[in-house]
Protein backbone atom coordinates (compact mmCIF):
# COMPACT_ATOMS: atom_id res chain seq x y z
CA UNK A 1 0.00 0.00 0.00
CA UNK A 2 1.43 3.09 -1.19
CA UNK A 3 0.01 6.68 0.84
CA UNK A 4 1.35 10.13 0.61
CA UNK A 5 0.20 12.30 3.18
CA UNK A 6 -0.50 16.14 2.79
CA UNK A 7 -1.03 18.45 5.87
CA UNK A 8 0.06 20.30 8.80
CA UNK A 9 1.95 19.36 11.83
CA UNK A 10 -0.79 17.42 13.11
CA UNK A 11 0.60 14.62 10.40
CA UNK A 12 4.35 15.71 10.36
CA UNK A 13 5.77 17.88 12.95
CA UNK A 14 9.35 18.15 11.10
CA UNK A 15 9.93 21.51 10.72
CA UNK A 16 10.84 23.03 7.22
CA UNK A 17 14.96 23.73 6.22
CA UNK A 18 14.99 27.35 6.69
CA UNK A 19 14.42 27.32 10.48
CA UNK A 20 18.15 26.73 10.48
CA UNK A 21 19.67 23.42 11.45
CA UNK A 22 20.89 24.42 15.02
CA UNK A 23 17.11 25.24 15.31
CA UNK A 24 15.98 22.00 13.91
CA UNK A 25 18.07 19.95 15.49
CA UNK A 26 17.12 21.03 19.32
CA UNK A 27 13.49 20.48 17.69
CA UNK A 28 13.98 17.16 16.81
CA UNK A 29 15.61 16.19 20.14
CA UNK A 30 12.60 18.32 22.33
CA UNK A 31 10.49 16.06 20.31
CA UNK A 32 12.37 13.00 21.21
CA UNK A 33 12.06 14.34 25.04
CA UNK A 34 8.31 15.06 25.26
CA UNK A 35 6.74 12.37 22.59
CA UNK A 36 6.63 8.86 23.29
CA UNK A 37 5.58 7.93 20.15
CA UNK A 38 7.26 9.82 17.36
CA UNK A 39 5.68 10.43 13.90
CA UNK A 40 2.12 11.04 14.78
CA UNK A 41 -0.55 8.98 12.98
CA UNK A 42 1.52 7.82 10.41
CA UNK A 43 3.90 5.97 12.35
CA UNK A 44 0.68 4.05 13.84
CA UNK A 45 -0.82 3.62 10.32
CA UNK A 46 2.04 1.67 8.96
CA UNK A 47 2.38 -0.98 11.86
CA UNK A 48 -1.25 -1.05 11.23
CA UNK A 49 -1.17 -2.16 7.89
CA UNK A 50 2.04 -4.33 8.50
CA UNK A 51 -0.32 -5.95 11.39
CA UNK A 52 -3.38 -5.99 9.27
CA UNK A 53 -1.76 -7.53 6.61
CA UNK A 54 -0.08 -10.41 8.81
CA UNK A 55 -2.76 -11.35 10.35
CA UNK A 56 -1.39 -9.84 14.00
CA UNK A 57 -2.64 -8.22 16.78
CA UNK A 58 -1.90 -4.45 16.20
CA UNK A 59 0.82 -2.54 18.46
CA UNK A 60 -0.31 -0.35 21.44
CA UNK A 61 1.47 2.93 21.74
CA UNK A 62 3.64 1.01 24.29
CA UNK A 63 5.25 -1.37 21.35
CA UNK A 64 6.10 2.39 19.18
CA UNK A 65 8.22 3.74 21.42
CA UNK A 66 11.31 3.08 19.94
CA UNK A 67 10.17 3.72 16.20
CA UNK A 68 12.39 6.27 14.56
CA UNK A 69 13.66 7.28 17.53
CA UNK A 70 16.86 8.87 17.14
CA UNK A 71 15.58 10.15 13.58
CA UNK A 72 14.18 13.52 13.05
CA UNK A 73 10.44 11.92 11.34
CA UNK A 74 9.28 12.74 8.72
CA UNK A 75 11.57 13.72 6.18
CA UNK A 76 9.85 15.08 2.57
CA UNK A 77 12.59 13.79 0.58
CA UNK A 78 11.99 10.54 1.62
CA UNK A 79 10.10 7.91 1.62
CA UNK A 80 9.62 5.70 4.15
CA UNK A 81 9.00 1.81 3.45
CA UNK A 82 7.59 -0.68 5.79
CA UNK A 83 6.73 -4.62 5.56
CA UNK A 84 3.14 -3.82 3.56
CA UNK A 85 2.96 -0.01 3.49
CA UNK A 86 5.28 2.87 1.93
CA UNK A 87 4.39 5.89 3.00
CA UNK A 88 5.89 9.77 1.72
CA UNK A 89 4.97 12.57 4.38
CA UNK A 90 5.42 15.73 2.76
CA UNK A 91 2.93 17.68 5.58
CA UNK A 92 4.72 20.27 7.48
CA UNK A 93 4.24 22.44 10.29
CA UNK A 94 2.05 25.18 10.32
CA UNK A 95 0.98 24.17 6.56
CA UNK A 96 -1.99 25.99 5.26
CA UNK A 97 -4.62 24.92 2.42
CA UNK A 98 -2.73 27.29 -0.19
CA UNK A 99 0.70 26.33 0.62
CA UNK A 100 -0.31 22.64 0.50
CA UNK A 101 -2.40 23.60 -3.18
CA UNK A 102 1.28 24.85 -4.09
CA UNK A 103 3.18 22.31 -2.89
CA UNK A 104 0.77 19.04 -4.97
CA UNK A 105 1.25 21.69 -7.72
CA UNK A 106 5.44 21.86 -7.72
CA UNK A 107 5.64 18.38 -7.15
CA UNK A 108 3.10 16.86 -8.98
CA UNK A 109 5.33 14.70 -11.19
CA UNK A 110 7.17 13.20 -8.29
CA UNK A 111 3.91 12.46 -6.97
CA UNK A 112 2.72 11.01 -10.21
CA UNK A 113 5.89 8.77 -10.32
CA UNK A 114 4.93 7.73 -7.07
CA UNK A 115 1.24 6.58 -7.56
CA UNK A 116 -0.24 6.18 -4.62
CA UNK A 117 -2.77 4.21 -3.67
CA UNK A 118 -3.95 6.45 -1.28
CA UNK A 119 -3.60 10.52 -0.17
CA UNK A 120 -4.59 11.50 2.91
CA UNK A 121 -4.79 15.21 3.02
CA UNK A 122 -5.67 17.66 6.40
CA UNK A 123 -6.01 21.03 5.75
CA UNK A 124 -7.94 23.77 7.16
CA UNK A 125 -7.49 23.61 10.99
CA UNK A 126 -3.82 25.62 10.82
CA UNK A 127 -6.08 28.46 8.30
CA UNK A 128 -8.59 28.94 11.04
CA UNK A 129 -6.17 30.05 13.71
CA UNK A 130 -5.03 32.83 10.99
CA UNK A 131 -1.00 31.78 10.74
CA UNK A 132 0.72 33.14 7.92
CA UNK A 133 2.85 30.82 6.64
CA UNK A 134 6.10 32.22 5.15
CA UNK A 135 8.54 29.65 3.11
CA UNK A 136 12.00 29.32 1.30
CA UNK A 137 12.56 27.66 -2.18
CA UNK A 138 14.72 25.51 0.30
CA UNK A 139 11.66 24.44 2.08
CA UNK A 140 9.42 23.72 -0.47
CA UNK A 141 12.10 21.91 -2.42
CA UNK A 142 12.67 19.28 -0.42
CA UNK A 143 11.97 16.17 -2.66
CA UNK A 144 13.57 17.88 -5.05
CA UNK A 145 14.00 20.71 -7.50
CA UNK A 146 10.58 23.16 -8.40
CA UNK A 147 10.49 25.76 -11.22
CA UNK A 148 7.73 27.49 -9.44
CA UNK A 149 10.31 29.69 -7.36
CA UNK A 150 13.38 30.92 -8.36
CA UNK A 151 16.47 30.56 -5.97
CA UNK A 152 16.32 32.26 -2.63
CA UNK A 153 12.99 32.61 -2.99
CA UNK A 154 10.28 33.81 -0.36
CA UNK A 155 6.80 32.77 -0.71
CA UNK A 156 4.15 34.33 2.12
CA UNK A 157 0.74 31.90 2.03
CA UNK A 158 -2.34 33.76 3.32
CA UNK A 159 -4.61 31.39 4.89
CA UNK A 160 -8.10 31.10 4.22
CA UNK A 161 -10.09 33.58 5.96
CA UNK A 162 -13.50 32.60 4.74
CA UNK A 163 -15.38 29.57 4.49
CA UNK A 164 -15.59 30.43 0.58
CA UNK A 165 -12.43 30.95 0.37
CA UNK A 166 -11.69 27.54 2.07
CA UNK A 167 -14.12 25.78 -0.59
CA UNK A 168 -12.35 27.39 -3.33
CA UNK A 169 -8.83 26.44 -1.93
CA UNK A 170 -10.11 22.43 -1.12
CA UNK A 171 -11.85 22.09 -4.24
CA UNK A 172 -8.53 23.18 -6.08
CA UNK A 173 -7.05 20.58 -4.21
CA UNK A 174 -9.48 18.00 -5.10
CA UNK A 175 -9.45 18.98 -8.73
CA UNK A 176 -5.85 17.97 -8.84
CA UNK A 177 -5.29 14.57 -6.46
CA UNK A 178 -6.87 12.77 -9.61
CA UNK A 179 -3.95 14.13 -11.63
CA UNK A 180 -1.48 12.32 -9.63
CA UNK A 181 -3.12 9.18 -9.72
CA UNK A 182 -6.74 8.38 -11.06
CA UNK A 183 -8.10 6.08 -9.09
CA UNK A 184 -6.52 6.97 -5.88
CA UNK A 185 -8.63 6.72 -2.57
CA UNK A 186 -8.53 9.81 -1.12
CA UNK A 187 -9.18 10.79 2.93
CA UNK A 188 -9.82 14.12 4.28
CA UNK A 189 -9.50 14.51 7.96
CA UNK A 190 -12.02 16.89 9.20
CA UNK A 191 -10.96 20.36 11.60
CA UNK A 192 -9.15 19.30 13.95
CA UNK A 193 -10.85 21.54 16.58
CA UNK A 194 -8.14 23.65 18.82
CA UNK A 195 -8.50 24.35 22.94
CA UNK A 196 -9.22 27.82 23.80
CA UNK A 197 -11.49 28.97 21.47
CA UNK A 198 -14.07 32.52 20.67
CA UNK A 199 -17.19 32.35 19.55
CA UNK A 200 -16.45 33.25 16.35
CA UNK A 201 -13.53 30.59 16.03
CA UNK A 202 -15.80 27.89 17.11
CA UNK A 203 -18.36 29.06 14.31
CA UNK A 204 -15.24 29.42 11.86
CA UNK A 205 -14.15 25.88 12.90
CA UNK A 206 -17.59 24.49 12.29
CA UNK A 207 -18.02 26.11 8.92
CA UNK A 208 -14.87 25.25 7.39
CA UNK A 209 -15.82 21.33 8.66
CA UNK A 210 -19.03 21.91 6.47
CA UNK A 211 -16.55 22.56 3.65
CA UNK A 212 -14.73 19.48 4.28
CA UNK A 213 -18.04 17.46 4.56
CA UNK A 214 -19.38 18.98 1.36
CA UNK A 215 -16.42 18.61 -0.73
CA UNK A 216 -15.15 14.75 -0.03
CA UNK A 217 -19.12 13.92 -0.45
CA UNK A 218 -18.70 16.33 -3.93
CA UNK A 219 -15.76 14.31 -4.98
CA UNK A 220 -16.51 11.22 -3.96
CA UNK A 221 -14.14 11.00 -1.07
CA UNK A 222 -13.57 8.99 2.30
CA UNK A 223 -13.44 11.39 5.43
CA UNK A 224 -12.26 11.47 9.09
CA UNK A 225 -14.46 12.58 11.27
CA UNK A 226 -13.66 12.93 14.94
CA UNK A 227 -16.39 12.78 17.17
CA UNK A 228 -14.79 11.75 20.37
CA UNK A 229 -12.64 15.16 20.04
CA UNK A 230 -15.79 17.27 19.11
CA UNK A 231 -17.76 16.04 22.26
CA UNK A 232 -15.21 15.93 24.42
CA UNK A 233 -15.89 18.19 27.78
CA UNK A 234 -12.70 20.32 28.45
CA UNK A 235 -11.67 18.22 31.25
CA UNK A 236 -12.02 15.19 28.75
CA UNK A 237 -10.55 17.16 26.00
CA UNK A 238 -6.78 16.07 27.16
CA UNK A 239 -7.02 12.94 26.24
CA UNK A 240 -7.21 13.71 22.81
CA UNK A 241 -5.22 16.99 22.24
CA UNK A 242 -2.18 17.18 24.15
CA UNK A 243 -1.83 19.77 27.14
CA UNK A 244 1.82 21.56 26.09
CA UNK A 245 1.01 22.30 22.43
CA UNK A 246 -2.69 20.89 21.73
CA UNK A 247 -1.22 18.70 18.82
CA UNK A 248 -2.97 15.08 19.06
CA UNK A 249 -2.06 12.84 21.77
CA UNK A 250 -0.57 9.02 21.12
CA UNK A 251 -4.23 7.78 21.85
CA UNK A 252 -5.98 10.33 19.01
CA UNK A 253 -3.15 9.27 16.66
CA UNK A 254 -3.98 5.89 17.20
CA UNK A 255 -7.65 6.68 16.61
CA UNK A 256 -7.20 8.65 13.43
CA UNK A 257 -4.85 5.61 11.87
CA UNK A 258 -7.47 3.23 12.52
CA UNK A 259 -10.16 5.32 11.21
CA UNK A 260 -8.14 5.67 8.12
CA UNK A 261 -6.79 2.04 8.26
CA UNK A 262 -10.78 1.41 7.86
CA UNK A 263 -11.03 3.64 4.89
CA UNK A 264 -7.94 1.24 3.22
CA UNK A 265 -9.19 -2.26 3.97
CA UNK A 266 -11.38 -3.11 0.77
CA UNK A 267 -8.56 -1.40 -1.20
CA UNK A 268 -6.67 -3.86 -3.57
CA UNK A 269 -3.04 -2.38 -3.91
CA UNK A 270 -1.25 -1.82 -7.15
CA UNK A 271 0.79 -4.43 -7.81
CA UNK A 272 3.80 -1.65 -7.41
CA UNK A 273 5.88 -2.86 -10.09
CA UNK A 274 7.51 0.79 -10.31
CA UNK A 275 10.00 1.45 -7.58
CA UNK A 276 11.81 3.97 -9.32
CA UNK A 277 10.57 6.10 -6.84
CA UNK A 278 11.17 10.13 -7.39
CA UNK A 279 13.04 10.63 -4.01
CA UNK A 280 15.34 8.55 -1.68
CA UNK A 281 13.58 5.39 -0.14
CA UNK A 282 14.27 4.31 3.69
CA UNK A 283 13.66 1.22 4.68
CA UNK A 284 12.27 1.40 8.09
CA UNK A 285 12.17 -2.73 8.70
CA UNK A 286 15.29 -2.87 10.52
CA UNK A 287 15.14 0.00 12.35
CA UNK A 288 16.30 -0.84 16.05
CA UNK A 289 16.50 2.29 18.75
CA UNK A 290 19.45 4.91 18.47
CA UNK A 291 20.78 3.81 15.56
CA UNK A 292 20.64 6.72 13.67
CA UNK A 293 21.28 10.45 14.38
CA UNK A 294 19.05 13.38 14.26
CA UNK A 295 19.78 14.97 11.12
CA UNK B 1 -12.70 52.60 34.61
CA UNK B 2 -10.16 51.49 32.23
CA UNK B 3 -10.69 48.23 30.35
CA UNK B 4 -7.93 46.49 29.74
CA UNK B 5 -6.36 43.72 27.66
CA UNK B 6 -6.24 40.61 30.15
CA UNK B 7 -3.27 39.03 30.53
CA UNK B 8 -4.25 35.74 29.45
CA UNK B 9 -0.91 34.07 28.97
CA UNK B 10 2.70 33.96 30.92
CA UNK B 11 4.69 34.87 27.88
CA UNK B 12 5.64 38.78 28.19
CA UNK B 13 6.48 38.99 24.32
CA UNK B 14 2.06 38.54 22.97
CA UNK B 15 0.57 40.57 20.25
CA UNK B 16 -2.87 40.91 21.02
CA UNK B 17 -5.78 41.64 18.72
CA UNK B 18 -9.11 42.64 19.70
CA UNK B 19 -11.65 41.56 17.04
CA UNK B 20 -15.40 43.69 16.19
CA UNK B 21 -15.40 45.38 19.45
CA UNK B 22 -18.93 45.78 20.25
CA UNK B 23 -19.72 49.18 22.30
CA UNK B 24 -19.42 52.91 21.77
CA UNK B 25 -19.06 56.30 23.11
CA UNK B 26 -22.07 56.44 24.94
CA UNK B 27 -23.47 53.59 25.50
CA UNK B 28 -24.21 51.58 28.10
CA UNK B 29 -22.72 48.19 29.26
CA UNK B 30 -24.27 45.50 31.42
CA UNK B 31 -22.62 43.02 33.11
CA UNK B 32 -22.42 39.42 31.01
CA UNK B 33 -22.38 41.80 28.00
CA UNK B 34 -20.01 40.46 25.00
CA UNK B 35 -16.90 43.42 24.42
CA UNK B 36 -15.49 41.73 22.24
CA UNK B 37 -12.89 38.83 20.31
CA UNK B 38 -9.84 38.55 22.12
CA UNK B 39 -6.61 36.76 19.28
CA UNK B 40 -3.59 36.43 21.53
CA UNK B 41 -0.34 35.38 19.52
CA UNK B 42 2.95 34.18 21.20
CA UNK B 43 5.66 36.32 19.43
CA UNK B 44 9.34 34.44 19.66
CA UNK B 45 12.57 35.06 17.70
CA UNK B 46 12.81 31.37 17.51
CA UNK B 47 10.92 29.74 15.22
CA UNK B 48 7.66 27.93 16.32
CA UNK B 49 6.45 24.39 15.09
CA UNK B 50 3.01 26.44 15.06
CA UNK B 51 3.26 29.50 17.19
CA UNK B 52 1.14 29.71 20.35
CA UNK B 53 -2.33 31.35 19.73
CA UNK B 54 -5.39 32.00 22.00
CA UNK B 55 -9.00 33.05 21.22
CA UNK B 56 -11.68 34.04 23.31
CA UNK B 57 -14.13 36.51 24.49
CA UNK B 58 -14.05 39.40 26.84
CA UNK B 59 -17.05 39.53 28.89
CA UNK B 60 -18.56 42.68 31.11
CA UNK B 61 -18.43 41.93 34.84
CA UNK B 62 -19.73 45.34 35.76
CA UNK B 63 -21.90 48.27 34.50
CA UNK B 64 -21.39 51.68 33.24
CA UNK B 65 -21.45 53.64 30.36
CA UNK B 66 -18.73 53.80 27.41
CA UNK B 67 -16.77 56.85 27.74
CA UNK B 68 -13.99 56.36 25.34
CA UNK B 69 -12.56 53.65 22.92
CA UNK B 70 -8.79 53.38 21.21
CA UNK B 71 -8.32 53.76 18.06
CA UNK B 72 -5.13 51.33 18.17
CA UNK B 73 -7.29 47.73 18.73
CA UNK B 74 -3.62 45.68 18.71
CA UNK B 75 -1.10 45.40 21.09
CA UNK B 76 0.27 43.68 24.48
CA UNK B 77 -1.55 42.67 27.25
CA UNK B 78 -2.82 45.46 29.49
CA UNK B 79 -2.73 47.68 26.90
CA UNK B 80 -6.05 49.91 27.37
CA UNK B 81 -8.73 49.33 24.59
CA UNK B 82 -11.54 52.08 26.21
CA UNK B 83 -12.91 53.60 29.31
CA UNK B 84 -16.08 52.54 30.67
CA UNK B 85 -17.91 54.81 33.46
CA UNK B 86 -16.23 57.83 36.01
CA UNK B 87 -14.74 55.91 38.62
CA UNK B 88 -10.66 54.45 38.73
CA UNK B 89 -9.18 51.66 38.26
CA UNK B 90 -9.83 48.80 35.65
CA UNK B 91 -13.15 48.15 34.43
CA UNK B 92 -13.94 44.10 35.72
CA UNK B 93 -13.87 41.35 32.64
CA UNK B 94 -13.95 37.96 32.38
CA UNK B 95 -11.68 36.40 29.59
CA UNK B 96 -13.98 33.43 28.23
CA UNK B 97 -13.12 30.40 26.45
CA UNK B 98 -14.70 27.15 24.97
Amino acid sequence: MRLLVIGASETNRRRPPSFGEEVNLSWAQELEANTAVLGQWPTFLMHYLDAEAEGIPFPEAADLTEHGRGLYLYDRGAIYRSRHSTLWNVAMPGAITRSCAFYLKAHMERFQAFAPDAIVICVGSVDCLEHRMIRTTADMSEPGPISAMAEGQTITFEPCQSADEFESALTSISEMLPLIRADARIVHLDIIRSRNRSRSLNAKLKSFSQVIHGVSAQFGHRLVTHPYLDEATEAGIDQWLRTDDGHPTEAMNSQLAMQILHHLLDMTPAAGSNTDFPVETIDIADWSGRSKQCN
Amino acid sequence: MQLRIPVALQDENVKCDVRGLEIEVGQQINSGDYIAELRYEVLSDVPLDCPVVLFGDLIAQAGGTVISIATELTGPMGMVIAEIGEETGDFPVTFETM
